[in-house]
């Protein structure tokens, strides 16, 4: 009975909170501010030209710019939410969207971090990439970049299975194989929606 | 046994709970400061176990 471990929630400690604060917040609270958080890091992400173009993806693009960086942010975020919904139904029978959506929205909060830290990033143009793929060890900010981003995806990761297992009660094999499923199929889809989109 | 004694002290102080709020979910969550989810699937886990018990009679 783990969930009744949460009973004595007064005492549950901050670093536990990180890894899932649904425990706490979901439904509309989460998703009020974790749409503050998500629009914020898409501006922020489009001045340093990176993308979140994907489920859990971040790339630099060329001249991105606010609007781009926008619309690829809120396909991603919309692809999430409507597969981990699908996945829900099949995983459980009991939850409601609004904590899905709340939960998988907040979850994306991370994204701030590496949003603010790709201002600082210099990374070559795209065509220079496809041209040399090794150009990108000529820009040090860019490898500290994907050093610091390795940890922030586990955390955004962490964050979505989290939002997943609280909102439906969903546990066990169910859960994981759900939640790697749903993780992999909204990459697809909202790469394919990105593609035909933009 | 009595099936209500065969639950923990937690289960059942969240069960007086659960009656003291008329059953509404939203006010215990904002009782005990947990989301509504995780205070629904705590009720789930109550349900399941008492059920547990009863077919095992």
């Amino acid at each position: 009975m783990k969930l009744f471990k949460k009973l004595k929630i007064t005492k549950m400690k901050n670093k536990s909170l990180i890894w899932n604060p649904f425990t706490r917040i979901a439904g509309w609270q989460a998703f009020g501010i974790g749409i503050v958080i998500v629009v914020v890091s898409a501006v922020i992400a489009g001045f340093g030209n990176l993308l979140f173009d994907g489920a859990i993806d971040a790339h630099f693009g060329d001249d991105v710019g606010v609007v781009k960086s926008l619309v690829v942010n809120g396909i991603s975020l919309i692809s999430v939410v409507l597969v981990m919904y699908i996945t829900g139904l099949i995983i459980s029978r009991d939850f409601r969207f609004v904590d899905i959506l709340g939960t998988m929205t907040l979850a994306r909060a991370p994204l701030l971090i590496l949003a603010l830290i790709a201002l600082f990033v210099s990374s070559p143009s795209e065509a220079k990439v496809l041209e040399n793929p090794m150009i990108v060890l000529n820009y040090p900010s860019l490898i500290i970049f994907g050093l610091i981003s390795i940890p922030i995806i586990v955390w955004f990761v962490a964050l979505m299975y989290n939002g997943l297992k609280v909102s439906t009660g969903a546990k066990g094999k169910k859960l994981v194989i759900g939640f790697i499923g749903g993780l992999l199929f909204a990459e697809i889809i909202s790469k394919m929606l990105i593609h035909l989109i933009l | 046994m009595p099936l209500l004694l065969r639950l923990s002290d937690d289960e059942i102080q969240f069960i007086l709970r659960f009656v003291k709020n008329s059953g509404s979910l939203k006010d215990m969550s904002a009782e005990l400061k947990l989301s509504y989810p995780t205070v629904r699937n705590m009720l789930n886990e109550v349900i399941q176990k008492i059920k547990d018990y009863e077919n095992e009679k």
